[in-house]
């Protein structure tokens, strides 16, 4: 955790950095203001962020003690591909959910996914598959009359 | 107040609030008993199916879920050794002893009672403290106002994680996406980056089902794909088998213990970030502490389930009273429960008593009727969520998957919400694996754009002069507590949770 955190807390140092002197500036429309500036609530967020990265990154370095208990490690190589593979398919599913519609693409998500997590018995992945996506459909279109893709 | 609860009674004694109601509950207890699976995901990925719903019933079924999760928890504690939620791990060291002996039966039934009563009398503690409370409330000002709000976000970040930094980062986090939008004084786009779909923030759904219920099927596939993640199908003692009743004699003799665990539950509840996993642990302390044979916990004692049962449940509705009296959540469930009310128009927090009493009573009455719900659902089906259990990750973890898009595309976003969900996902994910406490998150998210107002009207007030400061001594205490809790709950200086 130790090495996680230092890595977390550089991430984030930068991150806040970024914020304040690239972002912030150009992403903040200026205007007329009385009691606070637009600038000053986000400015002030990421400026105690900054701070606070600074002093996680200070315990990480210099307080080992802290961390003796703690089991957590940088994710592995086969941690980091199956959770990209995870959201691959999960972003994929929705990309075709919003081409083919829920009624096709939301078995072929949930199907993706179950198949992923080796689910192999055919009639639980057909059942699985088509008849929430049924039942949420009506419930969407016919109770909520919200319409889905 | 009788008479406001005569005017909601006609409100709420219909047959529609009571299906609902029962089906909150029923909900709430599947998902409670589900390993993994937690009332907040739940409350979550429901909001989107409440819109079309009135107010006091959509609210009246968000707490039901909320009341049902907590109890359905003890379900699997109880059954198979994992606990639904972590409130109810404590519940694991007594109530798994007792299955083994043969006795998972009275287990689960002393955990629905003592649930119950838990959840009866703090829901009477929520109608009792809420009002008196908001009267005060109503007499404070921005100062104060921004006081109690930096007091809260840091004592939440200080108590609800295992770093004080990473606590308090993650509210930073929460409070700087609250910042995306339009300016609340100037009206003009603030880092949207161009997106029209951002000019009003970015939405609480996608925000909350990504970082709740996305980021948890990916930690779960993550650990079903390690391998350590036992769920222990095959360990399930058959309720059907097990003829362990549980006697009235012996119901009356753990009543000290289950109003010892809700006396706790209240307490705990009351305190925003502290939460149902501290109440539970220190009802569970304090009953094995008091007890004439503590040796007998851990070895299967009914006191213990009923004790971590009863304050688990009691602090469900405790967590509401700073909700109704001040408009502060102190937890990801009740976090959640606000932006319900937020998207049902209403805003919690002292006006609501004033602007919508009768609603306010009619949740009140809704929640009684979701507790004696909670012991109809329990008994009723019991036994069918004790096998609900079995179901495997592969069947359930897909269709969250799914009802995780159509949540966060029902909110009004769109695809574009939907994106943004997965993007938070990533998010939490990450959070969860390094233990970046996503309740300062959500809540620091959510309590954003009060904190902004409320700083922005109070430097107004006070022309930013700081020793008009002096003048307001409420919020002294306040801004004092929060230093307090940086300096007891930064590292070196944080006390030890009970063992």
């Amino acid at each position: 955790m130790r090495r996680a955190d230092v890595v977390g807390s550089l991430f984030l140092l930068a991150f806040s950095l970024l914020m304040l002197m690239v972002v912030i500036p150009s992403e903040v429309s200026d205007g007329q203001w009385y009691g606070l500036s637009p600038y000053t609530y986000p400015n002030a967020v990421c400026g105690a962020l900054a701070i606070f990265s600074v002093l996680l990154l200070r315990q990480a370095i210099f307080k080992k003690g802290h961390y003796s208990t703690d089991q957590h490690q940088i994710l592995s190589l086969f941690q980091v591909l199956i959770f990209i593979l995870l959201v691959s398919v999960i972003t994929f599913g929705v990309w075709l959910i919003s081409v083919l519609g829920v009624l096709i693409g939301g078995p072929i998500l949930i199907i993706s996914i179950a198949l992923i997590m080796g689910e192999r018995r055919l009639w639980v992945l057909l059942l699985t598959s088509v008849l929430p996506v049924l039942v949420i459909y009506g419930l969407a279109i016919y109770v909520l009359k919200t319409p889905l893709p | 107040m009788i008479d406001y609860f005569l005017a909601a009674f006609g409100d709420v004694f219909t047959v529609k609030m009571f299906a609902y109601i029962a089906l909150g509950v029923s909900i709430g207890y599947l998902v409670g008993a589900l390993p993994g699976m937690n009332r907040a995901t739940a409350i979550a990925l429901l909001i989107p199916f409440t819109f079309e719903m009135p107010a006091l019933i959509a609210i009246s079924f968000l707490i039901g879920v909320n009341k049902g999760g907590a109890a359905g928890s003890a379900v699997s504690a109880i059954l198979i050794n994992v606990p639904g939620e972590p409130s109810s791990v404590v519940t694991t060291i007594d109530g798994y002893p007792m299955t083994l002996k043969g006795e998972s039966q009275k287990a689960l039934k002393v955990a629905l009672y003592a649930s119950v009563i838990g959840d009866v009398l703090a829901t009477i503690a929520l109608i009792v403290l809420a009002l008196p409370l908001a009267k005060l409330a109503v007499g404070l000002g921005p100062i104060e106002i921004s006081s109690i709000l930096i007091f809260a976000i840091t004592f939440i970040a200080a108590v609800s994680g295992r770093s004080f930094y990473k606590g308090i980062i993650s509210g930073l986090f929460g409070l700087l996406l609250a910042a995306i939008g339009l300016d609340l004084e100037t009206g003009l786009p603030r880092l949207t980056f161009g997106f029209i779909e951002l000019y009003d923030g970015i939405p609480l759904l996608a925000v909350a089902i990504g970082t709740l219920a996305l980021s948890e099927v990916l930690v779960q596939i993550d650990k079903a794909w390690r391998g350590n993640y036992a769920h222990k199908v095959n360990q399930i003692k058959a309720p059907s088998d097990d003829a362990s009743r549980l006697s009235m004699r012996e119901f009356v003799g753990l009543l000290p213990a289950m109003l010892k665990g809700t006396f706790v539950g209240i307490v705990i509840g009351i305190l925003p970030g502290l939460g149902a996993t501290l109440a539970s642990f220190l009802g569970y302390a304090w009953v094995k502490k008091a007890s004439k044979h503590p040796e007998a916990f851990g070895k299967g004692a009914p006191e213990g389930v009923a004790a971590s049962e009863s304050a688990d449940n009691a602090s469900v509705p405790a967590t509401l009273v700073p909700v109704f009296a001040i408009g502060l959540p102190g937890s990801v469930a009740t976090a959640l429960l606000m932006g319900a009310f937020m998207m049902h128009g209403l805003t919690p927090g002292p006006f609501l008593f004033r602007d919508n009493n009768e609603l306010v009573y009619g949740i009140f009455l809704g929640m009684i009727v979701a507790s004696f719900m909670l012991l109809l659902v329990g008994i009723i089906g019991q036994r069918f969520f004790s096998r609900v259990i079995s179901v495997g990750d592969t069947v359930i973890l897909p269709i969250i998957v799914f009802l995780c898009f159509v949540g966060a595309y029902l909110e009004g976003g769109g695809l574009f919400g939907v994106y943004l969900m997965i993007v938070f996902a990533i998010v939490g994910y990450f959070m969860k694996k390094y233990d970046y406490s996503f309740v300062t998150f959500v809540v620091g998210y959510v309590l954003g754009p009060m904190t902004e107002l409320s700083v922005r009207q109070a430097l107004i007030i006070s022309d930013a002069n700081p020793a008009t400061l002096i003048n307001h001594p409420v919020a002294i205490v306040f801004l004092l507590l929060a230093v307090f809790s940086v300096w007891r709950f930064s590292a070196g200086n944080r006390p030890k949770l009970p063992n």
